[in-house]
């Protein structure tokens, strides 16, 4: 057993029978979604054909994931800096919502800084010095390749 | 146009200066992150598509091959000195490359790697050559129950292949078709599964989903991991790299069969190079006069399957070239460039292309005699790439991602895809479901449809006009085998172990908390 020194990290029991009944959820709503669309016939197969047989096939693949999951399931365990992974999305999501307005110069770096602070453990003042000279160059590289990148904060300049 | 004159023209492309130096930025690129352990090199592909949305048609696909057989050399290093595979497609040269490696032969084995990868990569480029002219002449035939057949044996095999689950890596796939389905109907032009947004009318984008299954989910799982490696094998000084007269006289062989075998597995839609390295090692041991050696060290071990991934890499371009049909992630990547150009390959493209069509085949010779030169001498230095820990690698993949992701149309939409689509990633992977099965169907989606909507118009419904037709119908009869034989062997086990467990007091599977 390699449980973790102090806090336990959250695991998930059962993993291959959560994971079909999520498949077998997914299925069930393409299906509802596809039964709107016209399915034509069979000889005239319309906009909704494929989908629906896509959802009847991910059904059945999903009901079998479910019957021949071993009893109790591979653990599915997620180690403590799982929540870094959250952490990142989260950036991620912020970035792209500020990426239009303050550049990518500006969000890039940001991005990185706390990457570097965060995951690499460097310094401040390395961490620092090689988000903004990490943004810059691929800002450089991809804009003489014909990439536009925004410039947004740092126009002036 | 005969062979010699079509690779005139090719070489003419190919060895342009412009052409030469995207080549060279590409076998290197390739090399460095196929050193690089954790990221592959479908991610790097994804990671540089945007960079080649300027280049002409040629370039770009010169380039994106130049990464993936540069992927492949390089991945074999990490493999023999640290016994951790840069790429999946060089695990099999761990077993006994590494053992090389701890009984100081580590330049021998490094050496014979990259000659066989050379020789092999030759031999299957030759093989595209020759090959590749009659399928295209033979496919200008093929109707839409072909094309639907051809899908379908690409992704049954894909998922049946190298996936510890066939069953999940099918959901994968299937996940896959309906992601492709977005967008508007290719035939009819209705919109589907687009909740009213403009954004989704075109279908989702490939580079957002690629980068976040394969760039962006890599980070997160470096993130989580924390992996910290060290090397175990210091380079000796002047490490020689030839191998001796014996290494030569017992490698002669599994070079030749795993060249032969790679070709072969390489053709086969869904298959590709891991694959081909696996048969290959499996095969060399077994016609081995000393099985019992490999594992342990044998030299043979290491040139089979560093032969087969690089001859399939030359021959897994035959079904993209002349069908249009991807045979794996990587070349369902290269569909994706080729698309993005507005150039459709296919049967025509050699006809339509010719310079297109040699220049990228021709591009590949010169890229293997590139990385020959190259990591002949400095195989010393380029094993040095290994010491760069994941944790300093990661902030930069996402910096790229970001860049590359944005770069596309300018749309900080693609950002918030592809970090859904990295979550996504990461959550299959913990969940044991491959994406690479749900990237090829997602590219084939619409192929497919189309193929199986037009057939079944064609045929009045009737669905035999899939089983009468002899390539359609051998294809399909293949696929459906595959297709259905780990359901039934899955159920059939499950049945056995209820029967086996009906004395027994049942366990119980708890839900793990909620």
């Amino acid at each position: 057993m390699n449980r973790d020194q102090d806090a336990e990290p959250p695991e998930i029991r059962g993993g291959d029978r959560w994971s079909g009944a999520a498949l077998a959820l997914l299925a069930t709503y393409v299906a509802f979604e596809a039964f709107q669309l016209p399915f034509g016939t069979v000889s005239q197969p319309g906009p909704g054909f494929f989908p629906v047989l896509l959802a009847v096939v991910l059904f059945v693949l999903a009901a079998a994931i479910m019957i021949t999951a071993r009893a109790p399931g591979p653990v599915i365990r997620f180690a403590r800096e799982a929540r870094d992974v959250a952490a990142l999305a989260g950036a991620l999501l912020v970035v792209a919502v500020f990426m239009d307005r303050l550049g990518f110069i500006v969000c890039a770096t940001a991005a990185m800084l706390l990457l570097l602070r965060a995951v690499a453990r460097l310094s401040w003042p390395a961490s620092a010095a090689l988000a903004a000279g990490g943004a810059l160059v691929v800002f450089a590289l991809f804009t003489t390749l014909g990439v536009p990148l925004p410039k947004g904060l740092l126009l002036p300049l | 146009m005969d062979i010699l004159s079509s690779l005139a023209l090719g070489f003419a492309v190919s060895l342009s200066l412009q052409n030469l130096a995207y080549c060279f930025i590409g076998v290197s690129l390739g090399l460095f992150v196929g050193v690089l352990p954790g990221l592959g090199s479908a991610a790097t592909i994804a990671l540089l598509l945007p960079i080649t949305y300027s280049l002409e048609t040629t370039s770009a696909i010169i380039m994106l091959a130049g990464i993936w057989y540069g992927s492949m050399y390089g991945g074999s290093i990490t493999s023999i000195l640290l016994s951790v595979p840069g790429e999946s497609a060089t695990v099999m040269t761990t077993l006994d490359g590494y053992q090389m490696a701890r009984r100081g032969r580590a330049g021998a084995a490094l050496g014979m790697s990259v000659l066989a990868s050379f020789i092999a990569g030759i031999f299957g480029l030759a093989g595209l050559v020759l090959l590749a002219p009659l399928l295209a002449d033979f496919a200008l035939r093929f109707g839409p129950p072909e094309y639907f057949a051809l899908t379908l044996v690409g992704l049954t095999l894909v998922s049946y292949l190298g996936t510890q689950s066939a069953l999940k890596a099918m959901a994968a796939a299937v996940i896959g078709l309906l992601l492709g389905v977005v967008g508007l109907d290719p035939v009819l032009a209705t919109s589907r599964f687009t909740y009213g947004t403009l954004h989704l009318q075109t279908g989702l984008d490939l580079v957002p989903v690629v980068m976040g299954l394969f760039g962006l989910a890599e980070v997160f799982n470096m993130i989580e991991k924390r992996r910290v490696r060290r090397p175990e094998i210091a380079l000796p000084k002047g490490l020689r790299v030839l191998p001796n007269r014996d290494d030569w006289r017992a490698a002669a062989w599994p070079t030749a069969q795993g060249t032969i075998t790679g070709f072969l597995v390489g053709i086969l839609p869904g298959a590709g190079a891991t694959v081909s390295s696996y048969v290959a090692y499996a095969l060399a041991k077994r016609w081995s006069r000393h099985p019992e050696r490999y594992g342990t060290g044998e030299i043979g071990g290491v040139a089979a399957p560093e032969a087969a991934n690089n001859s399939a890499t030359g021959s897994g371009f035959i079904p993209l070239l002349t069908l249009g049909i991807p045979a794996n992630v990587v070349m369902a990547l290269m569909l994706g460039a080729f698309l993005l150009h507005g150039v459709t390959p296919g049967p025509t493209l050699m006809f339509k292309h010719p310079e297109m069509f040699w220049g990228i085949v021709t591009s590949m010779f010169v890229g293997n005699a590139l990385l020959l030169v190259l990591m002949l001498p400095l195989i010393g230095p380029i094993s040095r790439i290994t010491l760069i820990p994941d944790r300093i690698t990661a902030p930069f993949i996402t910096l790229i991602c970001i860049a590359g992701v944005y770069g596309v149309n300018n749309n900080p939409v693609d950002i918030a895809v592809m970090t859904l689509f990295g979550a996504v990633g990461y959550l299959m992977g913990k969940f044991g479901y491959p994406a690479a099965p749900l990237v090829l169907a997602f590219v084939l989606g619409p192929i497919m449809e189309t193929s199986l909507r037009q057939s079944l118009i064609m045929s009045h419904a009737d669905f035999s006009i899939f089983f009468t037709r002899p390539v359609s119908g051998t294809l399909i009869g293949l696929a459906l085998l595959m297709a259905t034989q780990p359901l039934v062997r899955a159920l059939l086990r499950a049945a056995g172990r209820r029967a086996a467990r009906a004395g027994a007091p049942a366990r119980e599977w708890s839900d793990g908390g909620s």
